[in-house]
Order: C-alpha cells, then sequence, then structure tokens
C-alpha cells in the first residue's frame, strides 16, 4: 500500500482559517479549540470527503477527472465525534452536502452566533447583553484589580485563571460583541456610535495585550455599553 | 471628624456585615458578628514613621489597627515594625476590611505587601531581609550579594511609576511588579535600564536571587 503524504502545512492553515475554528457541520459548529481545554489545544479533525482508497466511506463519489484527495477542495474541518458519524453513515452524508456545509459555513456561523440585522433595538440588545454579561461575571472575579478572587500573591493561580479566561471566551465574547453591534449600527444612536468606537478600541487594546504580549495600550472599557441599544 | 474617618464609617455602613461607631477623634470601633471587636485609628497620614506609629500606639486605648487611609499612604519599616511587635495590625481601608472579617485585625499586614514580603522572607536564597518602607526591602543574599529591591504593584506599570519610585525612595536595584497579572510596560522596563535598575515580575526575580 502506497504511503500517504501528509496534507501541506498551507492547506491546513487555508482549512482551519476557513473553519473559523468552528466545525463545520451545520448542527454543531462547536468550537474546535475549547474554552475548557485553555483555548491553544485543539479537536479538530480534517476529514476527507472522498477518500484515498476504493473502499473508504464516499468512495462512489469519486468525479472521473484528475482528483487530489489531499487537496483543500475535498478536506473538510469537523470534530471528532461529526468525524466519525460522517464516516460512519456515508450514505446520509454524500460529497454534496459535506461540501454544501463547507460553502456555508460562515453564513451559518454568524447565525449561530447571533451575528444579523435586526429590525429593531430590542432585539440587538438582547443579542449583546447575554455576551456582556458573560464577560462581566469573569471581571467581576478574576479582574487585574478589582476581582473578588484577587489579591497582591504574586504565586497567585488567579492570575493564569484570568489570562487564560481572557484568550478563551472574553476576547471571543469581544469580537462576538463587535460583530453584532457593526450589523445593527444602522439602529444606534450618535451617542452609541461614539460608544462603539470607543469599545472597539478598548478590545483593540486587549488583544494586543493578550494575544501580541503589548502592554498599555488598552483603554478601560466604555462604562456607557452597559446601554448600548437599551 | 476629617474625610478619612467619615468614608470608613460609609463605607462599613454599606458593606452590611459589620457596623463602625466613631468613638472621637480618628478613632472607630468596628462589631462584626461572631468576630473580635476591632479599635482602629483612621489616620490621614501620607507617611506613617515610627514616631506616628507610636502616637497612636499610646494614645488609642486597645488599638488593633491602624490603617492609612490614603491611597498613596507610606510606611516607613521602623514604623511597621514597632505595629507588629506590639500586635498592632497595619494597612489601608482594604485591609483593614479584610481583617475584619478575617478577625485577625491586630496582627494583619498591608494586603497590597504581605504576600511578596512573605516570599522574600521564605526564599532559600535569602538569608536576611530588613524592610526599609512597606515597598522597599533590603535583602542579603546566600551568595553575600545585597540588593535593594522596590516593589510596583499596578497592573500596568508605566516609565512614571518607575522614576517616581526611584525618586521618593532613592536608588534600587531591582523594581519587582508585585501584580500577579502584572506587566511592565515597555516604556517602563526602558526607565528601569537608563536609571540602572530592573523591572521584572516573580519568575525572573526567583531567578535572579537564586543565581550563585
Amino acid at each position: 500500500m502506497a504511503e500517504r503524504k501528509a496534507i501541506p502545512a498551507a492547506t491546513r492553515l487555508h482549512l482551519f482559517s476557513d473553519a473559523a475554528g468552528f466545525c463545520q457541520k451545520p448542527d454543531c459548529l462547536e468550537a474546535l479549540f475549547p474554552a475548557e481545554m485553555g483555548g491553544d489545544k485543539h479537536i479538530a479533525e480534517m476529514a476527507h470527503v472522498i477518500p484515498h482508497g476504493d473502499a473508504g466511506p464516499r468512495h462512489g463519489d469519486r468525479p472521473a477527472d484528475d482528483f487530489d484527495p489531499d487537496a483543500f477542495e475535498n478536506l473538510i474541518l469537523l470534530c471528532p465525534t461529526c468525524h466519525t458519524k460522517i464516516d460512519k453513515d456515508p450514505e446520509a452524508y454524500p460529497r454534496n452536502v459535506l461540501l454544501d456545509w463547507k460553502a456555508n459555513h460562515l453564513a451559518r456561523l454568524a447565525h449561530k452566533q447571533g451575528i444579523r440585522a435586526y429590525d429593531d433595538r430590542e432585539h440587538a440588545r438582547a443579542a449583546v447583553a447575554g455576551i456582556m454579561a458573560e464577560n462581566r461575571a469573569i471581571w467581576e472575579k478574576f479582574a487585574p484589580e478589582e476581582g473578588s478572587d484577587f489579591e497582591y500573591d504574586p504565586e497567585s493561580a488567579t492570575a493564569p485563571a484570568w489570562d487564560e479566561r481572557m484568550r478563551s471566551v472574553i476576547l471571543p465574547n469581544h469580537y462576538r460583541t463587535l460583530a453584532i453591534i457593526e450589523a445593527n449600527l444602522g439602529l444606534a444612536t450618535e451617542e452609541e456610535r461614539r460608544t462603539f468606537a470607543e469599545y472597539q478600541e478598548h478590545v483593540r487594546g486587549l488583544s494586543e495585550r493578550h494575544i501580541c504580549g503589548v502592554s498599555g495600550r488598552a483603554i478601560r472599557f466604555p462604562a456607557s455599553m452597559k446601554e448600548m441599544f437599551a | 471628624m476629617n474625610w478619612q474617618v467619615k468614608y470608613a464609617l460609609a463605607n462599613f455602613a454599606k458593606e452590611g456585615r459589620s457596623r463602625a461607631e466613631h468613638l472621637g477623634g480618628e478613632v472607630i470601633r468596628i462589631v462584626t458578628e461572631d468576630r473580635p471587636d476591632v479599635v482602629a485609628a483612621i489616620t490621614a497620614a501620607a507617611n506613617v514613621d515610627e514616631a506616628t506609629a507610636v502616637d497612636y500606639r499610646n494614645s488609642v486605648e486597645g488599638l488593633d489597627f491602624l490603617c492609612g487611609y490614603r491611597a498613596e499612604c507610606v510606611w516607613e519599616g521602623e514604623a511597621i515594625r514597632f505595629l507588629e511587635e506590639n500586635r498592632v495590625g497595619w494597612g489601608s481601608f482594604g485591609t483593614l476590611g479584610s481583617a475584619v472579617l478575617d478577625g485577625n485585625a491586630n496582627s494583619a499586614q498591608h494586603k497590597v505587601y504581605k504576600f511578596s514580603d512573605r516570599l522574600l522572607r521564605q526564599y532559600g536564597p535569602v538569608v536576611t531581609v530588613d524592610r526599609e518602607f512597606d515597598r522597599i526591602h533590603r535583602v542579603t543574599l546566600r551568595n553575600g550579594e545585597e540588593l535593594r529591591i522596590g516593589m510596583i504593584a499596578d497592573y500596568e506599570p508605566t516609565a512614571d511609576q518607575v522614576r517616581t519610585l526611584w525618586d521618593r525612595f532613592g536608588p534600587v536595584d531591582i523594581i519587582w511588579n508585585i501584580n500577579p497579572n502584572g506587566t511592565p510596560q515597555p516604556e517602563a522596563n526602558e526607565a528601569g535600564r537608563e536609571l540602572g535598575c530592573e523591572v521584572m515580575l516573580w519568575n525572573e526575580l526567583r531567578e535572579r536571587l537564586a543565581r550563585e
């Protein structure tokens, strides 16, 4: 049996970026970098739509022309559970279904995350309020100088927990909130637009600090964000 | 009644688990269920030296805790030693609030510097610790080297905070950012280099102190 080559790094990167970090099965869309694993380990599996061999799932769907099973177009990024499902029951998951998942992944993901334009302020507020409440709860517990668990203890276990929550929960929540507000800016007042600009700057600073390791550029979370779309 | 005492009374009233009453001057009594009553002096001093500490200890009967209410309050080492030897707790208003609930007001230390002071004293390569101020320690290492270490508790110390510590307390060999989430700004590191000291977190300091 011929030895299978590793999938090229560029293809893997393309696939991960295309999936935006979430399982591409539409009724799953689970995070492939789970928060409980610290946000820096993934559970993603690269699944072949058409297999290498003649006996694998969906081999009957193989196109007649020249075909590379390891090409980006023939791969889909899934969580382990969904990978198992599609390979255990290939009739239920034919090639065209998997390619449709992949083609429409970002739109479905955005929809699941509540990123859409609403008709009224009430719905827009509801979409952002829950996310901001989660961030607030974490901040109240772990924040660097004001959290209830914070102590000036250089060996504190709370400090790494705060850093981990920042990267795996708080920042992703901020990105979602930014996207939701951006999609609904038409409903915002002039004052809320200014608040949004400040909020964008706050998130930029947080990203710089917690992802790029550059401190000192984050502005405070604008208090008026609490009133966004209220 | 000065504003510090008024604020202290108001803050205890707001917290709910304790109630505080004014005993006169700068002295209050804090009563908490299932905890010892605490007699605390709320000082407006920006600098607590030994004479100030002795004065409060001698003039306030049953003093359990001396509270430096101002955020910028600095405690001198001799004042700290005097208070600790005489079973009087010391520190910020936050320290007092925690100590009242913990029931250990007369042995409590400033909560901002407590962990770092203990870390230095219990770290193997450190032979002696002389506390000059609440945030300035002179340590002698096992290898005979002597280092003057200044502590900054801020989340992201700035160049200005490094320079302010240097101006206020004199030259130090190391500025230790003791906030566990802390990361000094690049400008703070640069200011330290210009002045002739290193700015670092605990992991780096630990290695520095262990150097043979």
